[in-house]
Protein backbone atom coordinates (compact mmCIF):
# COMPACT_ATOMS: atom_id res chain seq x y z
CA UNK A 1 0.00 0.00 0.00
CA UNK A 2 1.62 3.19 -1.13
CA UNK A 3 2.21 5.84 1.63
CA UNK A 4 1.96 8.80 -1.19
CA UNK A 5 -1.30 8.58 -2.01
CA UNK A 6 -2.55 11.26 -4.29
CA UNK A 7 1.11 11.73 -5.72
CA UNK A 8 0.77 8.11 -7.22
CA UNK A 9 -2.36 8.50 -8.51
CA UNK A 10 -1.23 11.65 -10.48
CA UNK A 11 2.05 9.30 -11.39
CA UNK A 12 -0.75 6.81 -12.65
CA UNK A 13 -2.74 8.90 -14.57
CA UNK A 14 0.20 10.35 -16.15
CA UNK A 15 2.19 6.62 -16.73
CA UNK A 16 -1.18 5.49 -18.39
CA UNK A 17 -1.21 8.38 -20.91
CA UNK A 18 1.75 8.11 -22.42
CA UNK A 19 1.85 6.93 -26.44
CA UNK A 20 2.87 3.63 -25.90
CA UNK A 21 1.92 2.09 -23.24
CA UNK A 22 -0.63 -0.10 -22.87
CA UNK A 23 -1.19 -0.45 -19.28
CA UNK A 24 1.11 -0.60 -16.07
CA UNK A 25 2.34 -4.01 -14.93
CA UNK A 26 -0.74 -5.41 -13.13
CA UNK A 27 0.36 -7.89 -10.04
CA UNK A 28 -1.80 -10.86 -10.29
CA UNK A 29 -2.44 -10.89 -6.51
CA UNK A 30 -3.90 -7.03 -7.47
CA UNK A 31 -5.97 -8.71 -10.50
CA UNK A 32 -7.86 -11.44 -8.30
CA UNK A 33 -7.84 -9.47 -5.23
CA UNK A 34 -9.14 -6.08 -6.51
CA UNK A 35 -12.82 -6.16 -6.05
CA UNK A 36 -12.29 -6.71 -2.32
CA UNK A 37 -10.16 -3.71 -2.16
CA UNK A 38 -12.27 -0.74 -1.22
CA UNK A 39 -10.93 2.45 -0.56
CA UNK A 40 -13.04 3.24 1.97
CA UNK A 41 -13.93 6.42 -0.20
CA UNK A 42 -17.10 6.76 -1.67
CA UNK A 43 -17.00 2.81 -1.66
CA UNK A 44 -14.65 3.07 -4.75
CA UNK A 45 -12.37 0.58 -5.00
CA UNK A 46 -9.26 1.30 -5.64
CA UNK A 47 -6.98 -0.02 -7.99
CA UNK A 48 -3.35 -0.39 -6.27
CA UNK A 49 -0.98 -1.37 -9.52
CA UNK A 50 1.70 -3.28 -8.84
CA UNK A 51 3.68 -1.45 -11.50
CA UNK A 52 4.31 2.13 -10.05
CA UNK A 53 5.78 2.22 -6.60
CA UNK A 54 6.53 5.43 -4.94
CA UNK A 55 8.66 6.05 -2.15
CA UNK A 56 11.06 8.53 0.02
CA UNK A 57 13.55 6.54 2.45
CA UNK A 58 13.46 8.82 5.27
CA UNK A 59 11.47 11.60 4.37
CA UNK A 60 13.75 13.86 3.20
CA UNK A 61 15.67 11.70 0.49
CA UNK A 62 15.31 11.65 -3.15
CA UNK A 63 12.17 10.22 -4.85
CA UNK A 64 12.15 6.97 -5.44
CA UNK A 65 9.91 6.04 -8.58
CA UNK A 66 10.45 2.39 -9.35
CA UNK A 67 7.31 2.18 -13.01
CA UNK A 68 6.72 -1.28 -14.74
CA UNK A 69 5.01 -1.12 -17.62
CA UNK A 70 3.75 -3.08 -20.95
CA UNK A 71 3.93 -1.65 -23.73
CA UNK A 72 1.92 -1.86 -27.17
CA UNK A 73 3.44 -3.85 -29.89
CA UNK A 74 3.01 -0.69 -32.73
CA UNK A 75 5.54 1.29 -30.97
CA UNK A 76 9.69 0.78 -30.28
CA UNK A 77 9.63 -0.06 -25.91
CA UNK A 78 13.08 2.16 -25.92
CA UNK A 79 10.71 4.93 -27.18
CA UNK A 80 7.96 3.76 -25.13
CA UNK A 81 9.88 3.44 -21.66
CA UNK A 82 12.07 6.75 -22.80
CA UNK A 83 8.75 8.85 -22.73
CA UNK A 84 7.70 7.33 -19.48
CA UNK A 85 10.13 8.52 -17.70
CA UNK A 86 10.00 11.98 -19.20
CA UNK A 87 6.60 11.82 -17.74
CA UNK A 88 7.37 11.18 -14.50
CA UNK A 89 10.39 13.65 -14.45
CA UNK A 90 7.57 16.16 -15.72
CA UNK A 91 4.84 15.24 -13.09
CA UNK A 92 7.89 15.25 -10.05
CA UNK A 93 9.20 18.20 -11.42
CA UNK A 94 5.77 20.21 -11.47
CA UNK A 95 5.28 18.85 -7.73
CA UNK A 96 8.49 19.15 -6.39
CA UNK A 97 10.86 21.51 -8.48
CA UNK A 98 13.70 21.34 -5.89
CA UNK A 99 13.53 17.71 -4.98
CA UNK A 100 16.23 15.03 -6.02
CA UNK A 101 14.47 12.29 -7.93
CA UNK A 102 15.83 9.02 -8.41
CA UNK A 103 13.29 6.74 -11.66
CA UNK A 104 13.37 3.23 -13.03
CA UNK A 105 11.34 1.99 -16.14
CA UNK A 106 11.11 -1.42 -16.39
CA UNK A 107 9.29 -2.76 -19.07
CA UNK A 108 7.41 -6.17 -18.29
CA UNK A 109 5.50 -7.24 -21.10
CA UNK A 110 4.29 -6.02 -24.66
CA UNK A 111 0.83 -6.74 -26.07
CA UNK B 1 28.08 7.96 -18.25
CA UNK B 2 28.76 4.24 -18.35
CA UNK B 3 27.46 2.84 -15.26
CA UNK B 4 24.58 2.31 -14.18
CA UNK B 5 23.45 4.09 -10.77
CA UNK B 6 20.61 1.75 -9.69
CA UNK B 7 20.54 -1.97 -11.73
CA UNK B 8 17.69 -3.90 -10.35
CA UNK B 9 18.93 -6.76 -8.36
CA UNK B 10 18.76 -9.36 -10.55
CA UNK B 11 18.72 -12.23 -7.70
CA UNK B 12 16.63 -10.61 -4.98
CA UNK B 13 15.79 -13.12 -2.28
CA UNK B 14 12.07 -12.94 -3.55
CA UNK B 15 10.39 -10.08 -5.77
CA UNK B 16 9.69 -6.81 -4.04
CA UNK B 17 6.39 -7.34 -5.57
CA UNK B 18 5.75 -10.32 -4.07
CA UNK B 19 2.48 -10.62 -1.80
CA UNK B 20 3.47 -11.55 1.84
CA UNK B 21 0.63 -12.58 3.54
CA UNK B 22 -0.09 -11.75 7.22
CA UNK B 23 0.82 -14.47 8.71
CA UNK B 24 4.15 -14.00 7.08
CA UNK B 25 3.76 -16.92 4.20
CA UNK B 26 4.84 -15.58 0.66
CA UNK B 27 1.74 -16.08 -1.27
CA UNK B 28 3.50 -17.30 -4.32
CA UNK B 29 4.89 -19.89 -1.87
CA UNK B 30 1.86 -20.81 -0.53
CA UNK B 31 0.49 -21.56 -4.24
CA UNK B 32 3.65 -23.61 -5.14
CA UNK B 33 3.17 -25.63 -1.77
CA UNK B 34 -0.65 -26.49 -2.65
CA UNK B 35 -0.54 -26.87 -7.09
CA UNK B 36 2.74 -29.51 -5.90
CA UNK B 37 0.25 -31.17 -3.38
CA UNK B 38 3.24 -30.28 0.40
CA UNK B 39 1.12 -30.15 3.16
CA UNK B 40 1.90 -29.01 6.71
CA UNK B 41 0.38 -28.48 9.55
CA UNK B 42 0.13 -24.64 9.02
CA UNK B 43 -2.04 -24.40 5.84
CA UNK B 44 -5.66 -25.82 8.05
CA UNK B 45 -5.41 -23.50 10.72
CA UNK B 46 -4.03 -20.36 8.37
CA UNK B 47 -7.28 -18.24 7.69
CA UNK B 48 -4.58 -16.06 5.35
CA UNK B 49 -3.36 -19.29 3.57
CA UNK B 50 -6.30 -20.72 2.88
CA UNK B 51 -8.10 -17.97 1.65
CA UNK B 52 -4.94 -17.82 -0.81
CA UNK B 53 -5.57 -21.26 -2.05
CA UNK B 54 -9.04 -20.49 -2.47
CA UNK B 55 -8.81 -17.71 -4.51
CA UNK B 56 -6.26 -19.79 -6.48
CA UNK B 57 -8.92 -22.74 -7.04
CA UNK B 58 -11.56 -19.95 -8.31
CA UNK B 59 -8.94 -18.74 -11.07
CA UNK B 60 -7.92 -22.10 -12.16
CA UNK B 61 -12.09 -23.12 -12.47
CA UNK B 62 -12.11 -19.75 -14.35
CA UNK B 63 -9.47 -20.95 -17.18
CA UNK B 64 -11.15 -24.14 -17.00
CA UNK B 65 -14.92 -23.20 -17.45
CA UNK B 66 -13.57 -20.03 -20.43
CA UNK B 67 -11.75 -23.19 -21.77
CA UNK B 68 -14.84 -25.42 -21.95
CA UNK B 69 -16.85 -22.79 -23.55
CA UNK B 70 -14.21 -22.12 -26.11
CA UNK B 71 -14.37 -25.40 -26.76
CA UNK B 72 -18.12 -25.78 -26.91
CA UNK B 73 -18.92 -22.68 -28.99
CA UNK B 74 -16.20 -21.35 -31.29
CA UNK B 75 -12.92 -23.29 -32.96
CA UNK B 76 -10.23 -21.15 -31.19
CA UNK B 77 -7.38 -22.88 -29.89
CA UNK B 78 -7.69 -23.79 -26.09
CA UNK B 79 -4.91 -24.75 -25.60
CA UNK B 80 -3.02 -22.05 -26.44
CA UNK B 81 -5.45 -19.72 -24.65
CA UNK B 82 -4.50 -21.92 -21.22
CA UNK B 83 -0.66 -21.48 -22.43
CA UNK B 84 -0.53 -18.03 -22.64
CA UNK B 85 -2.27 -17.14 -19.19
CA UNK B 86 -0.11 -20.15 -17.67
CA UNK B 87 2.40 -17.41 -19.09
CA UNK B 88 1.18 -14.78 -17.47
CA UNK B 89 1.19 -16.58 -14.20
CA UNK B 90 4.46 -17.62 -14.61
CA UNK B 91 5.94 -14.38 -15.80
CA UNK B 92 4.62 -12.84 -12.75
CA UNK B 93 5.56 -15.11 -10.47
CA UNK B 94 9.14 -15.74 -12.18
CA UNK B 95 10.05 -12.46 -14.25
CA UNK B 96 13.78 -13.10 -14.86
CA UNK B 97 16.97 -10.86 -15.38
CA UNK B 98 16.41 -7.46 -16.54
CA UNK B 99 18.32 -6.47 -19.59
CA UNK B 100 19.10 -2.66 -19.98
CA UNK B 101 17.55 -0.26 -22.09
CA UNK B 102 18.68 3.05 -23.49
CA UNK B 103 21.46 5.05 -22.19
CA UNK B 104 23.31 3.59 -18.88
CA UNK B 105 22.42 6.75 -16.44
CA UNK B 106 18.59 6.43 -17.85
CA UNK B 107 17.94 3.54 -15.55
CA UNK B 108 15.38 1.68 -17.72
CA UNK B 109 14.97 -1.93 -18.27
CA UNK B 110 13.43 -5.07 -20.48
CA UNK B 111 12.75 -8.11 -18.44
CA UNK B 112 15.11 -10.66 -20.60
CA UNK B 113 12.05 -12.64 -21.20
CA UNK B 114 10.04 -9.95 -23.07
CA UNK B 115 13.07 -8.97 -25.20
CA UNK B 116 13.80 -12.61 -25.86
CA UNK B 117 9.90 -13.71 -27.18
CA UNK B 118 10.23 -10.51 -29.45
CA UNK B 119 13.53 -12.05 -30.96
CA UNK B 120 12.20 -15.16 -31.44
CA UNK B 121 9.20 -14.57 -33.03
CA UNK B 122 11.73 -12.48 -35.39
CA UNK B 123 14.05 -15.30 -36.09
CA UNK B 124 10.33 -17.72 -36.86
CA UNK B 125 9.48 -15.10 -39.94
CA UNK B 126 12.62 -16.94 -41.76
CA UNK B 127 10.23 -19.77 -43.59
CA UNK B 128 10.64 -23.27 -41.58
CA UNK B 129 12.42 -21.89 -38.75
CA UNK B 130 11.66 -22.77 -35.22
CA UNK B 131 13.28 -20.28 -32.53
CA UNK B 132 14.10 -22.12 -28.98
CA UNK B 133 16.23 -21.14 -26.71
CA UNK B 134 17.17 -17.61 -26.37
CA UNK B 135 19.42 -16.08 -23.99
CA UNK B 136 20.18 -12.17 -23.32
CA UNK B 137 23.32 -12.20 -21.27
CA UNK B 138 24.86 -8.53 -21.45
CA UNK B 139 28.81 -8.71 -21.77
CA UNK B 140 29.84 -7.20 -18.67
CA UNK B 141 27.69 -6.35 -15.44
CA UNK B 142 25.84 -3.45 -15.78
CA UNK B 143 26.64 -3.10 -19.48
CA UNK B 144 24.52 -2.63 -22.66
CA UNK B 145 26.17 -4.67 -25.07
CA UNK B 146 24.13 -7.11 -25.48
CA UNK B 147 24.76 -10.74 -26.86
CA UNK B 148 21.91 -13.16 -28.19
CA UNK B 149 22.43 -16.93 -28.08
CA UNK B 150 19.60 -18.44 -30.08
CA UNK B 151 18.90 -21.92 -30.79
CA UNK B 152 17.12 -22.55 -34.04
CA UNK B 153 15.96 -25.64 -35.95
CA UNK B 154 15.73 -25.83 -39.37
CA UNK B 155 14.34 -27.71 -42.39
CA UNK B 156 15.97 -30.88 -43.06
CA UNK B 157 15.79 -29.94 -47.02
CA UNK B 158 17.74 -25.99 -46.55
CA UNK B 159 20.59 -26.61 -48.79
CA UNK B 160 22.52 -23.43 -47.40
CA UNK B 161 22.42 -23.58 -43.88
CA UNK B 162 24.99 -20.64 -43.80
CA UNK B 163 22.55 -18.88 -45.79
CA UNK B 164 19.74 -19.69 -43.70
CA UNK B 165 21.63 -18.34 -40.21
CA UNK B 166 22.23 -15.25 -41.82
CA UNK B 167 19.11 -14.66 -42.84
CA UNK B 168 17.64 -14.87 -38.89
CA UNK B 169 20.38 -13.26 -37.43
CA UNK B 170 18.95 -10.50 -39.83
CA UNK B 171 15.68 -10.71 -38.79
CA UNK B 172 16.71 -10.71 -35.20
CA UNK B 173 19.10 -7.61 -35.77
CA UNK B 174 16.37 -5.90 -37.23
CA UNK B 175 13.62 -6.30 -34.41
CA UNK B 176 16.41 -5.61 -31.68
CA UNK B 177 16.86 -2.69 -33.52
CA UNK B 178 12.73 -1.50 -34.62
CA UNK B 179 11.17 -3.11 -31.99
CA UNK B 180 12.77 -2.90 -29.14
CA UNK B 181 15.95 -0.37 -29.43
CA UNK B 182 18.70 -2.14 -28.54
CA UNK B 183 21.82 -2.76 -30.22
CA UNK B 184 23.39 -6.17 -30.32
CA UNK B 185 27.07 -6.68 -30.30
CA UNK B 186 26.57 -10.25 -31.24
CA UNK B 187 24.18 -12.59 -32.35
CA UNK B 188 25.16 -16.03 -32.00
CA UNK B 189 23.08 -18.75 -33.91
CA UNK B 190 23.00 -22.60 -33.45
CA UNK B 191 21.37 -24.84 -35.54
CA UNK B 192 20.29 -27.68 -32.82
CA UNK B 193 18.33 -29.60 -35.47
CA UNK B 194 16.83 -30.38 -38.85
CA UNK B 195 13.30 -31.11 -39.04
CA UNK B 196 11.58 -33.29 -42.09
CA UNK B 197 8.90 -30.67 -42.60
CA UNK B 198 8.06 -27.26 -41.40
CA UNK B 199 6.39 -27.37 -37.93
CA UNK B 200 3.69 -24.91 -38.43
CA UNK B 201 1.44 -25.24 -35.59
CA UNK B 202 3.81 -24.31 -32.83
CA UNK B 203 4.90 -21.10 -35.45
CA UNK B 204 4.24 -18.09 -33.96
CA UNK B 205 4.54 -18.77 -30.23
CA UNK B 206 7.33 -16.37 -30.42
CA UNK B 207 8.33 -17.79 -26.54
Amino acid sequence: MTQHPALTEELTVSVRGVPGVAFLKPGITDSLRSILRQSGRNGRVTPSPAGLKVSRPGGTGPWVIEVQIVTRAGMRVLDATRATRSAVEACLAARFPTDATHITVTVTGIV
Amino acid sequence: MTTRIHPPDPTPPHEPDEEQLPCGRLLSQVWADWEEGVTDTHLPDCLHCRQAVEELDQLESAVRHLRDDVQENITVDAASLTERVMDVVRLELRPGRPLPLGEPDENMWIMESVAARTLRAAAEQVPGVRAGSCRIPPEAAHSSRLTVALDIHVPLAATDLQYLAEEVRHRVRQAAEELLGVDLVGIDIRITDLVDEPDTSAKGHGR
